[in-house]
């Protein structure tokens, strides 16, 4: 909220700079956002009456006015076709200063002298912009300044309100807090009412216990169309209302200045009683915004025999709306439920000032003074004649309760303090909180806010300074735990990735629709939508990593990089039966060269192909002591047909690898072959080995031996693996495929894996004829189990 | 001609030759030819049999001495040539050491992972323990037990997405604070980082971010101990001489709250465009746990204090490497990613 410096120090003294005010506000919890001087600059302006207009010999568009100030006559040479003969208007002689700086000098305008220019509200430095010469009111007296007179110097500063705070929502609340803060006394508000009429006002039905206290009172003006003073009109600019017509201006002046939202019916307009109700369905009301509202049901309403006047603490109607020719007003000073105004005001867009305050909740005897307040404003800027108050309270409002607990020991205890007694005391008396006996009294505009002993200790601290709280380190044992299997596999998946030259990447985990149907994948029934989603782009949650890092992918291919390898580890969502299940999952995308070379040799050794990925899975979970894993063709939309594989362990499917089908990659710009590693951390995690134990190696010499097979050309890799597995005698400890072979010297039916099987013995060194001796008996033994041919 | 004129002969070819051989391979024919086992030198000492067995020991004795000779001169030689050779061979080997490097591509920890890590580390260090929680929350892990009621004005500092069925992506990470405290007794020291979300997009906010919460449940904690923790944090992380200020502030779950600020980074206080003419950067919120979120979780709440904090790891980010709009972080262009490679870090590189 905006809070101009003049008004403030209406109610309290304020001795130091706005700066230094600036950062004691806020070192007390009220961040002082913004400190603007407004016209700070300004000097010499002077009311003066148009007495005289002349055309310009030799322009079209300017006129030369003659104006009086009271005691001298000066020409003006002007551009502005708003004036008349008998306005009074701001004028700057020489000499002075406008808002933005500039210096008025005399000058000739096209060969005619002018000694001054007329002002615009925006040359005062009052609204950012204006339409022609500021027209004054026809009182203004003659030669006044305009500085003092229209308030045109004040500072103004943006306070950040925090949402507990409601009670500092007004320029009072803030005077309060200031006289806190600077140890300062707080002024009372006028309101003092010498004479009241006996004007009736209707009577009230509080038929919802929504609306707790409602207060009215009826204002009669001897003659309509009075002007709001300047000085008010100036405020309420300053505070960002606009200024309409004195009955409105009035309320919203008390409303900023106490907090407590006022409602002015034009009582021409009220008929028989009033009723504080639930609407029904199907209540209409066309509010002062003139937009006609369709009411939810249960909308709490301010309603006369005849319907709805206004939406309660939200919003008049415009039917029931004061106006400057309204004579008769009923003003309402009510307390509607925070929740219920909240609520309305969400559903039907209406963030108004009044349910800004009702939301946070009111003083609750902040009613009556209100009232007061406003009539006292009639009576004086209008000559108003106005009744008493009438009161009328909902037996089952909640009140609230107004003591709390305390004790300065305990306050001390949570703080880490040495606060003495007195000065807790002092800082809670500045702030209207009594202290007796083991309980504090809260002040009825905290009741919302201050509910326990802790936010006495927040009062205490904010007002002695959060700076003289001591710093020191817990030094008590807490048992620190390990990370858990799963957030290890996070940071070791990471690290795997980034090792083997993949780029980490992080991407939001709600995808479009869209990105479903680009990877060919249907969007899955078990998906997660979200409900006000910012753009459909980001508003499913993903059931896949892949889309996020083609969307990666697309965006370097769009920008001519020629390779990229890039990684993610992170969430993915889906809906079961037990509720929303989470996974963290592994990402790994690849496309062009492993990297750049500059010979034949180099650029041999960066081509990848599917060995090259599937050796990336292995040695990943390797890493996580997966030895046992099994690669089985798979057959999915996304993936290469025939070249892309499930990996399992211990038969559950823990991942995928391969090549990205190229319907998917071209859709995001990918010309080249993608490949793809997607592993499921989740499950890993749960199959990975928990706790390694050292075991014993050979320290004798080993022995190689080769055996080439010929076979089929379509004889699957796995089933001789698996034959070897069948008949490997123990001395084997490692054996490995060194070379794959295809040609024509095999003949078009053949192909020949070649095999290096190393021979050890863990107690001696083993003789060649020994190690002959065994080969020969494997491969023997082999050729039963699966046929094939030596080379 | 005499034996010992024969001998006398075969050394000098023998050393003539040997001087003149250019190669191993060439000496090696010629220590073959004058001294293996059907050599010149054996083929001479044939004629022994010829001669008088007084004389026999004197030429045998000669003929060693020759024959030591020989392979003294030709093991010089050997070691000379065997350095020539792998000399040439050397130069041959020889490369341009300007030539572009091959294999220099590099994959690196996304800055803000880095920064996480960083941040978590510092922490750990202070004996808290790293937790962690679903993304997808209830409203009432999210809200309620935070004491956020329904229709709570706080709810207006969340932009929630909620979902279509009515579970909300956790606007921060402190729903933890309620899981853990549900499922442990105190003492509690945890750090939570994770992925937060809020419907908002613009230069300083995304929709996903990440925050780190610590929440810290004990007997006789206090607001001190946080304005201690916090501060160590915060010297860690920006630089021990830099100043540090607690304001109070608001949240539904602490009481006392305060929100804390360090120094500019960029200007030092003196205030700029980073800190908005302040001097100060926002970088935690923080405070004394609420006695309401110890009922929620069935503590009691005269028997334990604690404290909580909670920080965003985006800003922290941009802050430490300045980087001027947070989409950059989740554009994921190369060219960003690629500037954040050896950082150093707080820890190690603050000591002096
Ligand atoms: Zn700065």
């Amino acid at each position: 909220m905006k809070y101009p410096l003049s008004w403030l120090s209406d109610y309290v003294d304020i001795p130091c700079s706005p700066e230094e005010l600036a950062i004691r506000l806020t070192a007390a919890g009220l961040e002082v956002e913004g400190v603007s001087h407004l016209g700070r600059e300004l000097t010499g302006i002077v009311a003066g009456r148009i007495v005289d207009i002349a055309k310009h010999p030799d322009a079209d568009r300017l006129q030369i006015t003659q104006i009086a100030d009271g005691q001298n006559t000066h020409q003006i040479v002007t551009g502005a076709q708003n004036i008349f003969v008998g306005a009074i208007v701001p004028v700057s002689l020489p000499g002075a200063v406008l808002a933005n700086g500039l210096k008025i000098k005399s000058s000739k305008l096209r060969g005619v002298p002018s000694h001054g220019m007329l002002c615009s509200q925006t040359e005062l430095g009052m609204t950012d912009t204006s339409e022609g010469i500021w027209i004054l009111d026809e009182k203004t007296p003659l030669g006044v300044d305009m500085v003092a007179h229209a308030g045109l110097r004040d500072v103004v500063f943006e306070i950040g309100i925090l949402p507990n705070r409601g009670d500092c929502l007004s320029i009072y609340g803030m005077a309060r807090e200031i006289a806190a803060v600077l140890k300062r006394p707080l002024r009372p508000l006028e309101s003092a009412l010498t004479t009241l009429s006996d004007l009736v006002v209707p009577e009230v039905v509080l038929s919802d216990a929504r609306c707790s206290t409602y207060v009215a009172r009826r204002i009669q003006l001897p003659r309509t169309n009075t002007k709001t003073p300047l000085w008010m009109q100036r405020r309420l600019v300053l505070c960002g209302l606009r200024s309409l017509s004195l009955p409105v201006d009035i309320t919203n002046y008390v409303l900023l200045e106490t907090g407590q939202p006022l409602h002015a019916f034009d009582m021409a307009n009220v008929s028989g009683e009033l009723h504080v109700v639930a609407a029904a369905p199907g209540t209409m009301l066309q509010t002062l915004d003139e937009q006609v509202q369709a009411l939810p049901p249960g909308t709490l309403i301010i309603a006369d025999d005849h319907g709805p006047l206004a939406i309660a603490g939200i919003m008049g109607g415009l039917g029931s709306s004061v106006t400057g020719a309204t004579s008769d007003i009923l003003l309402e000073a009510a307390i509607f439920d925070p929740v219920s105004v909240r609520r309305t005001g969400v559903t039907l867009g209406l963030r108004t000032e009044s349910a800004i305050r009702f939301e946070k909740g009111l003083d609750f005897e902040g009613t009556e003074k209100a009232s007061d307040r406003a009539a006292y404003l009639f009576v004086t800027l209008a000559g108003a004649h106005v009744g008493k108050t009438q009161s009328w309270q909902h037996p089952e409002a909640l009140s609230l309760a107004r003591k709390i607990p305390f004790s300065f020991e305990k306050i001390n205890g949570l703080l880490g303090t040495t606060f003495s007694h007195g000065e807790m005391q002092a800082a809670l008396a500045a702030l209207g909180i009594a202290v007796s006996e083991g309980h504090a009294s809260v002040p009825s505009w905290r009741a919302h806010d201050l509910v326990d002993w802790p936010c006495l200790a927040e009062e205490i601290a904010r007002l002695l300074g959060y700076d003289r709280i001591p710093e020191i380190l817990p030094d008590r044992w807490v048992p620190l735990y390990p990370p858990s299997p799963l957030q290890a596999a996070v940071t070791d998946a990471e690290s795997f990735w980034i090792s083997r030259g993949y780029q980490q990447v992080c991407t939001f985990s709600m995808i479009s629709p869209e990105d479903f149907k680009k990877t060919r994948i249907s969007l899955p029934s078990d998906a997660l939508h979200i409900r006000n989603p910012l753009t459909p782009e980001a508003s499913v949650l993903r059931r896949y990593l892949m889309p996020s890092l083609l969307e990666v992918a697309g965006h370097h291919a769009k920008r001519q990089v020629s390779s990229l390898r890039i990684f993610e580890v992170g969430k993915v969502f889906w809906l079961s039966e037990s509720g929303v299940q989470e996974n963290q999952v592994s990402g790994a995308l690849l496309y062009g060269p492993l990297t750049q070379g500059h010979t034949p040799n180099q650029r041999e050794s960066a081509t990848w192909d599917f060995a090259y990925l599937k050796g990336n899975a292995e040695a990943f979970l390797r890493d996580f002591g997966l030895g046992k894993v099994a690669f089985k063709a798979s057959r999915y939309p996304q993936y290469h047909p025939y070249a892309s594989a499930d990996i399992f362990v211990s038969d559950v499917l823990i991942g995928n690898v391969g090549y990205l089908h190229p319907d998917v990659t071209e859709t995001y710009g990918l010309e080249q072959r993608v490949g793809y590693v997607g592993l499921n951390l989740t499950a890993i995690a749960k199959y990975q080995e928990q706790g390694v134990r050292f075991a014993p190696f050979s320290r004798h010499p080993s022995t190689r031996r080769d055996a080439a097979m010929l076979v089929a050309k379509d004889q699957p890799y796995d089933e001789i693996e698996a034959a070897i597995a069948q008949v490997l005698p123990k001395e084997v400890v490692d054996y490995y495929l060194f070379d794959a072979y295809e040609g024509a010297s095999l003949g078009a039916e053949k192909k020949s894996f070649a095999f290096a099987f190393v021979y050890q013995n863990t107690e001696k060194t083993m003789s060649d004829d020994e190690v002959n001796g065994i080969h020969e008996n494997f491969l023997q033994q082999l050729q039963t189990v699966l046929p094939f041919g030596l080379r | 001609m005499s034996l010992v004129d024969q001998l006398q002969t075969l050394k000098n070819k023998a050393f003539s030759d040997i001087q003149q051989a250019v190669s191993t391979q060439a000496l090696e024919e010629i220590r073959v030819e004058f001294l293996g086992k059907k050599g010149l030198l054996t083929e001479v000492l044939k004629g022994m049999a010829t001669l008088d067995v007084a004389q026999r020991p004197l030429i045998g004795q000669a003929a060693n001495e020759i024959k030591t000779e020989i392979q003294a001169l030709y093991q010089e030689r050997v070691t000379g040539l065997q350095r020539q050779e792998r000399d040439a061979r050397l130069r041959e080997e020889a490369v341009d050491v300007s030539l572009p490097g091959h294999g220099t591509d590099l994959g690196l920890r996304h800055p803000l992972n880095q920064v996480l890590l960083e941040v978590t580390a510092i922490f750990q260090n202070l004996g808290f323990s790293v937790q962690e929680g679903p993304d997808v929350e209830s409203d009432y892990y999210n809200f309620e037990a935070l004491n956020i009621p329904k229709d709570h004005p706080a709810r207006d500092m969340h932009d929630t997405f909620y979902l279509k069925n009515g579970d909300v992506l956790r606007t921060h990470t402190s729903p933890v604070q309620i899981r853990t405290m549900t499922q442990q007794t105190p003492p509690i020291r945890i750090i939570v980082p994770g992925k937060v979300y809020r419907c908002d997009t613009d230069v300083t906010h995304s929709p996903m971010f990440h925050q780190v919460e610590g929440l810290y449940v004990d007997k006789d904690v206090t607001f001190s101990q946080l304005k201690g923790t916090l501060s160590h944090f915060l010297k860690t992380f920006f630089g021990k001489d830099k100043k540090v200020r607690f304001r109070p502030s608001y949240f539904p779950f602490t009481e006392p709250s305060t929100e804390v600020d360090v120094e500019c980074v960029k200007c030092e206080g003196h205030g700029c465009n980073v800190c908005k003419r302040s001097g100060w950067l926002e970088i935690l919120g923080a405070g004394m746990v609420n006695r309401k979120v110890f009922d929620s979780v069935g503590y009691d709440p005269d028997q334990v204090t604690g404290f909580a904090f909670g920080l965003g790891i985006e800003r922290l980010a941009m802050l430490k490497f300045g980087i001027p709009d947070i989409r950059f972080f989740y554009e994921n262009d190369k060219r960003f990613l690629g500037q954040f490679g050896c950082v150093p870090k707080a820890l190690t590189g603050e000591i002096k």
